[in-house]
C-alpha cells in the first residue's frame, strides 16, 4: 500500500502489512479477524427482515473474505469502502435470491405490498397517517388482512434494501463510534442502550429525536427530509435491534 | 379512567412468543380505535417495551396484558408479570425501555408488589391516567 493513500486503512502499518503479505494464509486469517466486526455490523443492518442473524453473519463473512482476496491495496480506495460494497452486495444476493421470509404466506406478501403502495398514496392525499379503516376503504382487503400485513412489512425484504445502510458518503466504519452532535452517543445514552453504537448516525438521530427531544415522527420527517413512512419504519427497526438480544 | 366494558385479558408463559401475541392483540384494539397507522406502531412498541422491561426485571413465568378501552377514543393498558416483586430490578432513570414508554404513552406508571410487576399507560385520546 503507498504512503500517500488516503483513508485510514492506508495510515495503518499493520494493516498494510498485511495487505502486502497477501496471499499467505496467516496475513488473510487476520484481516478477516480485523474486519469481522464491520460484517457483523452490516449483517445486522439486514436484520428484521425475515432472515436469521446467523445465516446474516455467515453471508457477510463471505462478503468479507471475497473483500480481502479481492482488494487492490494500489488503488486509492480504503479497504472499508470497498469492503462495505462488497458486504452489501453479498447480502443483497442472497436477498434477492430468498425473497420474503419463508415464514410469510403468499396471500400476505401480495396484501402488504399493496398495503404499503396505498399507504403512501394517502399519506399524501390526507396530509396525515391513514387509519386501517382508510385502507380497507381503498383495498378489497379486510380489516385482519390489513393489520396483518402491517405487521409483516416488518419481514418484507426487497422493498428497503436499496435504501443507503448510512448518511450518504458514509462507510459502516465511520458510524461505529463517530463523532455525531446532538445526537451523540453519550455515556448517558450508552448507560440506557449499549447497542445503539450499532446504529447508523440517522438511526441514532431519530430516536435522539423522538425520545429525547419529545418530536413527533411528522416534525421528524420534516426536520430530516425524509418521509413519516420511512422515520416510522427506521424507529420501529432500529427499537427491534436494541431488543434483539443477539 | 371510566369504562363500561370489561377488559381484555391474555395471559400466557413469559416468553416472546407471549410478546409477539400481546402486539397483535394491541393493534387489532387500536386499529378498531380507528387510531392511524402511526398511533398503531407506536402503540405495537409501548406494548413491546413493557414486555421486554418486565421479562428483563427478573424472572417471571406467566406474562399478562389485560386492555381496556376507554370511554374516549383512548385505551387503558396493563401488562403484568407473576414475579415476586422483592426480585424484580429495574432502574427506571437508566432504562431504556422505561424512556420509550413514557415517550410514547401518557401517564406511564411501574408498579412492583408481592404480586408481580406491572406497567399501565394509556394511549389515544382521552384524560391522564
Amino acid at each position: 500500500m503507498s504512503q500517500d493513500h488516503p483513508g485510514r486503512d492506508a495510515e495503518d502499518p499493520v494493516v498494510a502489512d498485511l495487505f502486502a503479505r497477501m496471499p499467505d494464509r496467516a496475513a488473510r486469517d487476520e484481516l478477516a479477524r480485523r474486519y469481522l466486526p464491520l460484517a457483523e455490523h452490516l449483517a445486522r443492518r439486514f436484520g428484521g427482515r425475515g432472515q436469521q442473524h446467523d445465516d446474516l453473519v455467515q453471508v457477510a463473512s463471505l462478503g468479507l473474505v471475497n473483500a480481502i482476496d479481492r482488494f487492490d491495496p494500489s488503488r486509492e480506495v480504503r479497504f472499508t469502502t470497498f469492503a462495505t460494497a462488497t458486504i452489501v452486495g453479498e447480502l443483497k444476493r442472497y436477498f434477492r435470491d430468498r425473497g420474503w421470509g419463508v415464514r410469510v404466506p403468499r396471500s400476505v406478501q401480495e396484501a402488504t405490498m399493496q398495503v404499503n403502495r396505498v399507504m403512501g398514496s394517502l399519506w399524501q392525499e390526507l396530509g396525515r397517517a391513514p387509519t386501517v379503516a382508510d385502507i380497507v376503504a381503498r383495498t378489497d382487503l379486510t380489516e385482519e388482512s390489513v393489520l396483518e400485513a402491517l405487521e409483516a412489512s416488518r419481514a418484507y425484504t426487497s422493498a428497503s434494501l436499496d435504501e443507503p445502510v448510512g448518511e450518504a458518503g458514509t462507510v459502516a466504519g465511520d458510524l461505529i463510534g463517530g463523532h455525531d452532535e446532538r445526537f451523540d452517543v453519550s455515556e448517558e445514552w450508552l448507560a440506557m442502550a449499549p447497542k445503539l453504537r450499532t446504529l447508523s448516525e440517522r438511526e441514532r438521530r431519530i430516536l435522539y429525536l423522538r425520545f429525547f427531544q419529545d418530536m413527533t415522527q411528522t416534525e421528524i420527517a420534516e426536520e430530516i427530509g425524509i418521509s413519516q413512512m420511512h422515520v416510522s419504519r427506521l424507529l420501529t427497526q432500529s427499537l427491534e435491534r436494541l431488543r434483539d438480544p443477539a | 379512567m371510566i369504562s363500561s366494558i370489561e377488559p381484555i385479558v391474555v395471559t400466557g408463559p413469559a416468553k416472546a412468543e407471549t410478546v409477539a401475541l400481546l402486539r397483535t392483540i394491541a393493534a387489532s384494539v387500536a386499529a378498531r380505535r380507528d387510531m392511524d397507522v402511526v398511533a398503531i406502531e407506536e402503540f405495537r412498541i409501548a406494548v413491546d417495551e413493557a414486555a421486554t422491561l418486565l421479562l428483563l426485571g427478573g424472572h417471571a413465568s406467566r406474562l399478562e396484558m389485560s386492555i381496556l378501552p376507554t370511554n374516549e377514543a383512548g385505551v387503558e393498558v396493563r401488562v403484568r408479570t407473576d414475579l415476586d416483586g422483592s426480585a424484580f430490578h429495574i432502574d427506571r432513570a437508566t432504562s431504556w425501555p422505561w424512556r420509550v414508554i413514557r415517550q410514547l404513552t401518557r401517564g406511564a406508571e411501574l408498579t412492583v408488589d408481592d404480586g408481580g410487576a406491572q406497567v399501565a399507560f394509556l394511549v389515544g385520546e382521552g384524560p391522564e391516567a
